[in-house]
């Protein structure tokens, strides 16, 4: 046998069986009918398609709702959204991300891709796939990731010796345009609150944030995949629902009037018109009767302070008249 | 009249004089100097000569060398001997060739690390070297934080931020550990005892995350005169260490003072009160228009003189704004102000709790008055260190109290002056500090399977927390599985001790102060009596599961003392040794104590007048111990009936307790002894001493080797006492009955022939 041959044979390890896995991924992997990657380390991949037929493809434009932060139009498909489900609230290096759910457009599909880990030290491989993965997409998209998926995935790259690269990647996060224009209209700006208000999505049987660490403990330790499919399921509405935000909020800057906003959002969005200085969204204020009927005080307050920073001094005066 | 000729005149004062045990005159020495090493930097020489200084100290010159052959190094230089040059000079030389490098300065307290930098940026600045220091503690503010952690050259932080705010999110910190050369441990002699024992944890957290970056720094530790500064060095950095002591700074004239105020009560061996006794002193001071520290035990202490002070001022016509307290819980700007007015001479007078003792920059001043040993020989010499310019004769006095450690200390000047044999002790082994910091280190970065963060049982406990699922094991490693962050449920500073609040309702339900739990027990049971600055208060409530005390002020004719049970069950002995009078064994412990009831003594007469019955919780807790075990031909004198060998053993017992402190460094209530007539398993004689921190601290395990040299002083102790049948200062306040622990002790401890 020459060197080369027996090189190939070296080269091909034996496949793993399945019988190698565990039971209980193997359990995950039949329900979702999901796909187990990297045999020396394996997790597993889910993938969906979500056909939304009422949100075709397009761009989409932040530029007010962002203060200019991206004033070109967005490409939809250039977009990825991603939420991490993880050990722990507190941060610091110890908190480990075992579900890592990524979402994006095909047309007026979306697909996700969650990637459960489901034990530790089972990073490296995929880690090193998603730093290539992601650098074909131009946005990351997410809900509050700046301050926190975003550092703690930082940090599970470093402790497996990775240069995440992505941080480099232009980051959208909703969470605060959310809060830019409903702060006051709602109790709190969280996911669950923003969904049931833009998408009239009411979860039923969602498993609370708070629970999740030790769900995923529990996982570890017994075996039982009950919660971790609840995980699962939570994690993919996130990222579902984080993508169709995006859509809605593209409305700000083409047709307020399509959004759910009382009197408050409409002046918190006047606040923002001002400070990002965009003339449209007075003028679409006033063009739709819906919009005109919610102005208030302070809604003026800001159209005047806007018209005197363009130097509109006497049409200032005017709204006060 | 200045200090001089003050110094002349108290000489030929027969009333002051008649009160010191000891009056020494250390000559002023004149420096040795070194050229500057041939390793630094000609720009460093430059800056410096730029300054005025034109070559260094000798221990400034050998510490360079040191560090510039890659050792760690422990300098041990007194106060005011330009310490701080022994570390800034390394870490700016290397800065010099390397401005990527960086360097983590640690000082125990944050007041002193909001100090350090004004040198190191002076240089900087000469050097135009743009090396960026900061001072990172919990104030500093979010947006300043993230320059710090990118571009800080030097780090300037406390032990309690690196445990809580920078270890665990060392991520955020990759510049730093990447770059770290040099590691600063200033003060190293305060991590002693379970601080210390955190200390060393943390430190090996520290260089498990240099080594994940890449990085193996080099330690540069100062310290304050101890017995063992390497040994010390060496367990907290588990590396090897030199050390430098070649102090070569000047210093001029110094006079040093032991003063004992006269015996008002020989009975209960009373003296006259330390504060009133600073106040005469001060008062015979005060014209000379030198400028004083006084240091003080406790906080009330400083209000206390403070108070009498200003009294004293009044008197003689002088603003009291010249005189004035520093403590802990005056905020920061006040501190400085009093710090700045030290400098530019506009305070005279400062009385301070031991928080000026450490590096804080005050300049030097003329006179320090201590009221009331320090506690520990090192801090003696650091707080009298305040006192000495240069140039000009400089004046330490202490004063004692009638505590059996200062009376010790006055009685004993030559043992104050000669080599000081204190050690610092940590152990890195209790169980509970090392359990915690394992866990933290594992939520840091995961463990291999063969990695050694405590020699020989690492792999034994990260198998233990996988079982008690706090780690998972997968593959080879061991992973953090829990939602807790470890490094909030660990404080650095507190023993796992609660205190019980002292609650003085005859006076606005004043807090007057607060004891262990222990003790508490023994001296707070509701209806003791109360001893607090030699005032006497009834207890009218002990809550113990709010931990307060409820007390008024009475004049009682009697006192209590309280009749604690203590079982004490040995688990293990894991050393042992055997002499002629007694064995000697280390072991592990299960102690458990509980005051049951109590006796009434009338004082004078020490008739029992009553009794009263306590009902508390026992309190328990594993920990190690020496046992002393007097064989059964020890006590073959008929003079040792069994009440009397009980009565000495007891005597012996408390004053061994008060002067362990003397060779091991730790506070009295670090340590509990106590004897037994019949140790229930044994049936001999017992004297224990176990140190009163769950899972033991390694104090009894230093002196279960010193046993002869602590015997030795307790009877040369009890032997000089001027009481007749024992009193506080020694063998403890006189009980009932024989009256005979004194002269017990004395003659157990003499059989004991300890030469």
């Amino acid at each position: 046998m020459n060197l080369t041959k027996k090189l190939s044979y070296y080269k091909k390890t034996p496949l793993k069986k399945e019988m190698d896995y565990s039971p209980s991924l193997l359990a995950l992997k039949e329900h979702y009918n999901g796909e187990i990657l990297f045999d020396n380390a394996p997790i597993l991949k889910i993938q969906k398609k979500h056909p939304f037929p009422d949100f075709p493809n397009g761009m989409i434009l932040i530029d007010l709702i962002s203060k200019n932060e991206f004033t070109a139009p967005i490409q939809r498909n250039k977009c990825v959204f991603f939420d991490l489900e993880t050990t722990g609230l507190a941060g610091g290096a110890g908190t480990f991300a075992f579900l890592i759910g990524f979402a994006y457009w095909q047309e007026d599909t979306l697909i996700t891709d969650q990637y459960f880990l489901p034990d530790f030290g089972r990073e490296f491989e995929l880690f090193n796939f998603l730093q290539e993965w992601l650098s074909g997409f131009e946005y990351l998209v997410s809900y509050n990731g700046k301050s926190y998926d975003m550092p703690l995935l930082k940090t599970r790259f470093i402790l497996n010796r990775l240069v995440p690269g992505f941080i480099k990647t232009k980051h959208i996060d909703l969470i605060h345009m959310c809060r830019r224009i409903w702060k006051e209209s709602l109790p709190s700006c969280d996911l669950k609150s923003i969904e049931k208000l833009l998408l009239n999505v009411e979860r039923s049987g969602d498993i609370p944030g708070a629970l999740i660490p030790q769900a995923y403990f529990n996982f570890i330790n017994t075996g039982v995949i009950h919660e971790v499919l609840r995980i699962i399921e939570h994690n993919r509405q996130d990222i579902v629902s984080l993508a169709l935000f995006l859509d809605k909020l593209n409305h700000v800057s083409s047709s307020p009037g399509n959004l759910p906003l009382d009197a408050k959002a409409v002046a918190h969005l006047a606040k923002t018109a001002f400070q990002a200085n965009n003339p449209s969204y007075f003028e679409m204020v006033e063009a739709s009767s819906l919009l005109k009927s919610k102005i208030t005080t302070d809604y003026k307050y800001w159209k005047s302070l806007f018209l005197k920073q363009s130097g509109k001094l006497e049409a200032a005066n005017v709204i006060w008249q | 009249m200045n200090l001089a000729q003050l110094i002349d005149y108290l000489s030929r004062d027969q009333g002051f004089q008649a009160n010191l045990t000891k009056w020494t005159e250390i000559p002023a020495r004149t420096g040795q100097y070194a050229p500057f090493p041939k390793a630094m930097d000609e720009r460093l020489k430059t800056a410096l000569k730029e300054k005025g200084i034109t070559e260094l100290f000798t221990h400034q010159a050998t510490a360079f060398d040191l560090v510039d052959q890659g050792k760690n190094i422990v300098a041990v230089t007194p106060t005011a001997s330009g310490k701080t040059m022994t570390y800034n000079l390394p870490v700016l030389n290397h800065l010099l060739s390397n401005p990527e490098a960086r360097a983590l300065y640690l000082f125990p307290t944050k007041a002193l690390s909001q100090d350090q930098l004004k040198e190191v940026q002076d240089l900087n600045k000469r050097l135009k070297l743009g090396a960026k220091t900061f001072t990172f503690d919990g104030d500093t503010p979010a947006d300043i934080r993230r320059t710090i952690r990118a571009a800080g050259n030097i780090v300037v932080t406390n032990p309690d931020m690196l445990h809580q705010g920078i270890l665990p999110h060392h991520t955020l910190w990759i510049k730093l550990f990447e770059n770290l050369k040099f590691i600063v441990l200033d003060e190293l002699h305060t991590y002693r005892g379970v601080f210390g024992s955190h200390i060393a944890n943390l430190i090996i957290r520290l260089k498990r995350l240099c080594a994940f970056y890449g990085s193996k720094p080099q330690f540069i530790c100062s310290s304050a005169t101890i017995h063992n500064p390497k040994e010390l060095a060496e367990k907290i950095l588990s590396e090897e260490v030199e050390v430098v002591d070649n102090n070569g700074a000047p210093s001029g004239e110094k006079h040093f003072l032991f003063y004992n105020p006269p015996v008002v009560n020989y009975e209960l061996g009373l003296r006259r009160s330390v504060v009133s006794e600073v106040k005469q002193v001060v008062r015979k001071l005060l014209p000379t228009g030198a400028q004083m520290i006084i240091f003080a035990r406790s906080r009330t202490r400083v209000e206390l003189l403070v108070t009498y002070l200003h009294d004293l001022a009044r008197e003689i016509k002088m603003d009291t704004s010249l005189i004035r307290g520093y403590r802990g819980g005056y905020l920061p700007n006040e501190r400085r102000r009093i710090e700045n007015g030290l400098k530019d001479g506009s305070i005279r007078v400062v009385v301070s709790t031991n928080a000026l003792e450490l590096g804080i920059d005050i300049g030097q001043l003329d006179v320090a008055i201590m009221a009331g040993y320090p506690g520990s020989i090192a801090s003696t010499w650091q707080q009298a260190g305040r006192a000495g310019r240069r140039q000009s004769v400089a004046m330490t006095i202490m004063v004692a109290s009638s505590a059996p450690l200062d009376q010790y200390i006055i009685g004993h000047p030559d043992y104050f002056f000669g080599k000081n044999p204190e050690t610092a002790f940590v152990d890195r082994e209790n169980l509970a500090i090392l359990m915690s910091h394992l866990k933290c280190a594992a939520f840091e970065l995961p463990f291999n399977e063969d990695e050694n963060f405590v020699p020989a049982i690492t792999t034994q406990l990260l198998d233990f927390l996988v079982e008690e699922r706090v780690l998972r094991k997968a593959g080879e490693k061991y992973f953090w599985m829990s939602e807790i962050y470890p490094a909030d449920e660990v404080s650095l500073r507190n023993s796992t001790q609660e205190n019980i609040i002292i609650i003085d309702t005859s006076n606005q339900s004043k807090v007057i102060g607060e004891l262990d739990l222990f003790a508490a027990q023994e001296m707070l049971h509701t209806e003791a009596i109360y001893l607090h600055n030699s005032k006497q208060y009834y207890v009218d409530k002990l809550e113990w599961d709010e931990l307060k005390a409820y007390v008024h002020h009475v004049d009682s004719d009697h006192y209590t003392d309280a009749i604690t049970k203590v079982d004490i069950k040995v688990l293990d002995i894991i050393g042992e040794e055997e002499n002629p009078a007694y064995a000697k064994y280390f072991a592990d412990v299960a102690v458990a104590r509980t005051t049951t009831g109590y006796k009434k003594i009338k004082f004078r007469t020490h008739e029992n007048i009553g009794f009263g019955r306590v009902y508390l919780p026992e309190i328990e807790m594993q920990t190690s111990a020496l046992l002393l075990q007097f064989s059964d031909t020890f006590f073959a004198d008929g003079y040792f009936k069994e009440s009397v060998i009980s009565e000495g053993l007891k005597g012996i017992a408390y004053t061994l307790r008060n002067l362990v402190p003397l060779y091991v460094m730790c506070d009295t209530s670090d340590i509990a002894v106590f004897s037994m007539v019949r140790d229930p398993f044994s049936k001999k004689p017992t004297i224990y001493i176990y140190d009163r921190y769950q899972g033991g601290i390694g104090l009894s395990k230093k002196l279960f080797k010193r046993d002869k040299i602590l015997l030795k002083a307790t009877l040369d102790h009890i032997v000089q006492c001027p009481c007749k049948t024992g009193c506080p200062s020694c063998t403890g306040p006189t009980l009932e009955a024989t009256m005979l622990a004194k002269e017990s002790a004395v003659k157990i401890l003499k059989l004991l022939d300890m030469d």
